[in-house]
């Protein structure tokens, strides 16, 4: 079954979807998703009011959002089973704390895209903001699990605090990707940004390209790693450009940081003097 | 029932669940990979001696393994999981570790599972990091030559062992050169396998022995220097004995490894192929050579 929900607009206030779980929502006859509490600008409304519900069968059970889906904040927060997509672009913490199920959007996220996300599958076909895949502010730990691609490019500070899972961007990152990483994947098929994996414990950061690294980054010579062809072909099976030069060579490695422990590595296609 | 003027006798072989584990072995060569793999599954010969029963299974290009290289599969069987768990440890860590820009994966996805990379990874010395993807958990522990890759948990499925051919024949050139195509006819079968030494064995035993520590003894029965000794299966006019075990990852597997031994020992020079059983009383599975013929038309 698939239910969709297209945001009338009213506006330019934001619409908190947190509350609403898309297995619920899927579980729900019409009349009663009408009556679900959404927040707008922090205030309690029937979902009924700002979006027009309509149910169709066959095909995939998922629910969809769409219409001026750029004012929706926090959707699919702490999902944990079923198949959410957005048709447009989307705000931020789409994806935060979800724990199981697939969330899709055919457009731009937001920053905090999948913050402190701990399973299941979330993708972006377009480009993100800040803290992708990062940690909640005030926390220790961010990405705990599941997997986050991007198609495009991210803003700062991705995969920051990283504990497990794998993050992988298509495009290009922004400055300090991977800092406080304390163990997972990062895959970034464009160019790192500035100061990539600044104070990494432990965990990968690989890449198409970087400046010089950081200080802390040690060279530990070319890298033939059986792990990441693995990896490669999951990348393949999503249907992401993996560019046909990481097949034919491997990456440079380099140790670090050894600023704190120096168990974590930064694999680069090129370094870009 | 004769085929082609051999006798097949009106019997059937007595297989029983067995243990069974599957890997995929990866190496930057098919030659590597085979390498690995017959260092993993070497004096894998039968349970009575060491616990474990292991061969080889099929070539994989580099698009059916994980990581992209050539592989090679091989089947690993033991009576019980533990045992089996116990050679998985010392057969991964002493035979593919070891070998030259090897790979070891998990090729049999089962509900039981052997820790064995959770255990092996010490071998890293605090050096070994892991991966997680699509949830399996990678181990990877530095070596010489890179690194070592292998699973966290290998798949315990339940098998069937015990299948088995018996071939006689009045020249001895004859019965090895049929008891041989039978082997790679059973080799081709995929998911069975016969590990004796090219397939073939030639000292089918008997359970124990009139020597009390000893476990299993030729059996006489089948020795044609005996036939005036013994209580005697062959007739005087049979010169070669040779025996084919087989394991395989189902009773289905088995039978029709069997069946595809029998058509290809159907040569001149052998007299009679039959099976060998304990009347039923010990396996679950009886494998009888008439009805596999009938059942798996060649």
């Amino acid at each position: 079954m698939r239910i969709e929900l297209e945001l009338l607009s009213t506006g330019s206030l934001p619409v908190d979807l947190g509350v609403l779980s898309p297995s619920k929502v899927l579980s729900l006859p019409i009349q009663e998703i009408e009556k679900l509490t959404v927040l707008v600008a922090g205030f309690p409304y029937e979902l009924g009011e700002h979006f027009k519900v309509a149910q169709s069968d066959g095909g995939v059970d998922e629910l969809v959002l769409c219409g001026s889906t750029n004012r929706i904040v926090s959707a699919g927060f702490r999902m944990n089973s079923a198949r959410l997509a957005i048709h447009g672009d989307v705000g931020p913490f789409t994806g935060a704390e979800m724990s199981g199920g697939e969330l899709e959007v055919f457009g731009n996220a937001g920053d905090c895209l999948g913050v402190a996300m701990a399973g299941g599958s979330l993708r972006v076909h377009g480009n993100t903001g800040d803290w992708c895949g990062a940690v909640h502010p005030g926390h220790t730990k961010g990405m705990t699990g599941g997997t986050l691609i991007v198609d495009g490019n991210v803003g700062s500070e991705a995969g920051a605090g990283m504990r497990r899972g794998l993050l992988v961007i298509a495009g290009d990152s922004g400055g300090y990707t991977g800092v406080g990483l304390l163990a997972g994947t990062i895959i970034c098929l464009g160019r790192l940004g500035a100061g990539a994996g600044l104070e990494m414990k432990r965990g990968s950061l690989v890449a198409g390209s970087s400046g010089f690294l950081l200080p802390g980054f040690r060279p530990a010579g070319d890298a033939d790693l059986e792990w990441l062809r693995i990896y490669l072909a999951c990348l393949h099976r999503s249907g992401l450009p993996v560019p046909i030069d990481w097949e034919r060579r491997p990456p440079k490695r380099f140790t670090g940081d050894h600023l704190v422990t120096g168990k974590g590595e930064v694999l680069v296609y090129e370094i870009i003097k | 029932m004769h085929n082609q003027g051999i006798l097949i006798d009106d019997t059937f072989a007595e297989a029983f669940p067995m243990a069974v584990s599957r890997l995929v072995i990866t190496a930057d060569s098919p030659r590597l990979a085979l390498q690995a793999a017959q260092a993993a599954t070497g004096l894998a010969i039968s349970i009575i001696g060491c616990a474990c029963e292991a061969g080889l299974g099929e070539i994989l290009a580099p698009e059916q393994t994980p990581d992209g290289r050539p592989g090679q599969a091989i089947l690993l069987f033991s009576y019980s999981a533990e045992k089996l768990e116990e050679h998985l440890f010392l057969r991964i860590g002493q035979a593919i570790l070891p070998s030259a820009t090897s790979a070891c994966f998990n090729g049999l996805d089962a509900e039981k599972t052997a820790r064995v990379g959770n255990r092996l990874r010490y071998f890293g010395d605090g050096y070994q990091s892991s991966k997680q993807l699509d949830g399996r958990r990678y181990w990877r522990i530095p070596v010489a030559d890179g690194e070592f890759v292998l699973e966290e948990s290998y798949g315990m499925g339940e098998g069937v062992g015990g299948g088995n051919l018996i071939i006689l024949g009045s020249d001895r050139a004859a019965v090895l050169e049929a008891a041989e195509a039978a082997a790679v006819a059973i080799h081709a079968t995929p998911g069975a396998i016969a590990p004796f030494p090219g397939g073939v064995c030639r000292s089918p035993s008997k359970p124990g022995s009139r020597y009390k520590n000893v476990r299993a003894s030729t059996n006489e029965a089948y020795c044609p220097t005996l036939v005036s000794r013994v209580a005697t299966q062959i007739s005087p006019e049979v010169r070669a004995v040779y025996e084919l075990v087989i394991d395989g990852l189902s009773e289905e597997v088995v039978g029709r490894a069997m069946a595809a031994g029998m058509r290809a020992a159907f040569r001149p020079g052998v007299l009679r192929i039959t099976a060998g059983n304990y009347g039923g009383r010990l396996g679950p599975y009886h494998l009888h050579l008439h009805e596999l013929l009938k059942i798996y038309p060649g």
